[in-house]
């Protein structure tokens, strides 16, 4: 991987080679990650995609170490957070990296108060001195993700989805996270509730200059907040870079095929669209063989020297001399 | 154009958009007031008829398991032999025709002389007072009933919880400790145990504390497995929460609903055990008295004199009735799928 124009003050998460595996039983073992690499600058947004089973979901909680990876390292701003766990990394990480989950029903202790909910993060590493400075932080962080605090002693019961996934924003956003995960953080949301949801994450962003890994596989939604994006397919990282760099020059076969999957709104566009097949099986691909080629920018492609003279051979504009055949 | 319908334009007028209601705006939300879950189960209870009754029965024999044995002045072991196989006899209500202390007409009473005596309950063939029995039984019944509740909610639960939270190889023993528990029938436990100890309370109570959890046990460690997965507890995890504030703060509040419900339907059985080893000799030994040991001495004479069998099973019947009710209606009143609906 060449990293020669990445400024190492600008990195904020820098994974190396992550690998995760699920062992199902004596002799068959699921690689949900494997060989994984990435780095996320500060302030940007780097959207993770890919179909369901290809290790999203399992990258993100591998970061925030829910899972303990298998091999492989991750830098938090130069620190490691990988390798053996004890307290103080425990409270570095969840002190740094928060997550927002999926589903918003189940991701709120229903038997909890929406403050006590909030407050979580702040009981578990004691970061108040009095009640009142703990209420004082509900309810700021409260009217931030557009609550009232008349909310505060309610149950997740008495709220809506969209409400929910506020109250699991609130959840994460009280720690003051520099990263924070968004683990398919709307999708479980009706389409006009996540719209909400992503311009208040957005808001969030600006307020706080957070940075947000977003999990997802919506991609119009991904196209929407992402700086820069990564391809995610049965655990390898197929493709990535910027987002007009992704949509606007996919090299990778998969990414291709992903993108000719999004429906345009358009009917008349829409009915003439066809759809890219892609079957890892059939394709000849080997995922493990390939190497992180660089293309140009913050633009990279997993692909053996064949693969690649071969998937950049058809593609006009961007694509420089000598490398055209 | 022919055949279609005529269109009407729609005119809005001021009047178009009102409230159902007159008083529509003035409605309390009571769905979103900020009711505390406990005030939302007592108010579901006490909308279970049943349950309610239920309760209002066990207090009752609370009361006079407390007080009963003082009433009559008579002592649960004084024989008497001079007094022994009287029918019961109440001041007041013997006017009715009923509880007047007369067997086809005879007056019991009269014949042994005791004009001004009266035994609410009558007395057993060795002439002691069956109300203070009666009510020194239900309290052993009683304290059965706590203790099998304490088991449950102690060993039951721990060893669930442990079990289920911590998995793997830890599982794996504990459950087959289980298994090996489980397998030994209970009346093998118990005839075991006279070996090594007399019949008595803490005879039953061992026995009890030997089986009785494992129903429990199960029950926590199958919620404990469901809810560890869950994003809540994932959450907490990624917030750095230790396996203790998890167990404690997450994961036991949400089965605390199926812990109370499988712990008051655990009463009955536990009850029903020690009045089954009392009634077959292995509980409870004489003078000592408890609802078992009163239906196994009635149960003999039941034929001449039905009524020291008949009001103990009484009891004993009312007793369970209540409890399960009690139980049944706290299952209601705690399952969440009925706040869903």
């Amino acid at each position: 991987m060449t990293d020669n124009d990445i400024n190492e003050e600008e990195v904020l998460l820098r994974v190396n080679n992550l690998k995760l595996y699920f062992r199902n039983n004596q002799k068959f073992t699921t690689k949900a990650v494997d060989g994984v690499s990435f780095i996320i600058h500060k302030g940007e947004t780097y959207g993770l995609v890919g179909e369901s089973g290809s290790g999203k979901t399992t990258i993100g909680r591998s970061i925030i170490r829910i899972y303990t990876p298998d091999g492989g390292e991750v830098y938090f701003m130069g620190n490691e957070i990988s390798g053996p766990m004890n307290k103080q990394k425990r409270k570095y990480i969840a002190n740094n990296i928060q997550m927002i989950f999926q589903d918003p029903m189940a991701s709120l202790n229903p038997r909890k108060k929406v403050s006590d909910i909030i407050a979580q993060g702040l009981d578990i590493h004691h970061q108040f001195k009095t009640k009142e400075e703990r209420t004082e932080k509900i309810y700021a962080i409260l009217e931030k993700v557009g609550l009232s605090r008349e909310q505060a002693n309610r149950y997740p019961h008495q709220f809506s989805g969209g409400q929910r996934q506020r109250i699991g924003i609130a959840r994460a956003v009280i720690m003051n996270p520099k990263l924070i995960i968004a683990d398919e953080a709307i999708s479980a949301l009706d389409v006009s509730i996540q719209a909400q949801i992503v311009n208040l994450l957005k808001k969030i962003q600006e307020e706080l200059s957070t940075t947000y890994l977003f999990i997802a596989h919506d991609l119009t939604m991904v196209k929407y907040i992402s700086d820069r994006i990564g391809v995610l397919h049965l655990g390898h990282l197929v493709e990535t870079g910027t987002t007009e760099e992704i949509f606007g020059n996919p090299i990778h076969p998969y990414t291709k095929a992903l993108l000719s999957a999004i429906p345009h709104p358009n009917p008349r566009i829409e009915k003439s669209r066809t759809i890219i097949d892609y079957d890892y099986e059939s394709s000849g691909i080997d995922y493990g063989k390939g190497v992180s080629h660089f293309i140009d920018g913050q633009h990279y492609v997993l692909a053996t020297e064949d693969e690649l003279t071969e998937w950049t051979k058809y593609y006009y504009g961007t694509c420089k001399e000598g490398e055209c055949k | 154009m022919m055949g279609c319908p005529e269109i009407v334009e729609d005119i809005f007028k001021e009047d178009s958009f009102l409230l159902a209601e007159k008083n529509a705006g003035k409605i309390i939300d009571r769905e979103y007031s900020d009711k505390t879950m406990w005030k939302e189960i007592i108010y579901r209870f006490t909308k279970n008829k049943g349950a309610v009754i239920g309760m209002a029965a066990i207090l009752i024999i609370i009361v006079f398991a407390i007080i009963g044995p003082y009433m009559s002045g008579y002592s649960y072991d004084a024989v008497d032999m001079s007094r022994q196989n009287l029918v019961p006899r109440i001041p007041g209500i013997e006017k009715l025709g009923v509880f007047d202390g007369t067997i086809k007409g005879i007056d019991q009473y009269a014949m042994k002389g005791l004009d001004h005596t009266y035994y609410y309950f009558g007395t057993d063939n060795m002439g002691r007072d069956l109300w203070t029995r009666v009510f020194t039984g239900t309290r052993i019944s009683l304290f059965v009933a706590g203790v099998a509740v304490i088991i449950d909610m102690v060993i039951g639960v721990v060893f669930g919880m442990i079990s289920g939270y911590f998995g793997g190889i830890v599982d794996l023993v504990m459950q087959r400790i289980i298994e090996i528990i489980s397998g030994i029938p209970n009346l093998v436990v118990v005839t075991l145990l006279m070996i090594v100890l007399k019949p008595g309370l803490l005879t039953i109570i061992l026995a009890l504390m030997f089986t009785n959890w494992i129903g429990m046990s199960r029950l926590v460690r199958a919620q404990v497995l469901r809810l560890k997965e869950q994003e809540y507890v994932i959450a907490a995890k990624s917030l750095g929460a230790s396996d203790l504030y998890i167990v404690f703060r997450e994961i036991l509040p949400n089965t605390l609903s199926s812990v109370i419900i499988m712990a008051m339907m655990s009463i009955p059985g536990a009850i029903f055990m020690e009045s089954f080893l009392s009634f077959i000799g292995l509980g409870i030994p004489e003078p000592m008295a408890s609802l078992g040991t009163l239906i196994s001495n009635g149960y003999k004479s039941m034929m001449i004199y039905p009524h020291m069998v008949a009001i103990p099973v009484t009891l004993f019947a009312i007793l369970m009735i209540s409890f399960n009710l009690v139980a049944d209606g706290l299952r209601d009143a705690l399952d969440p799928k009925m706040k869903a609906g």
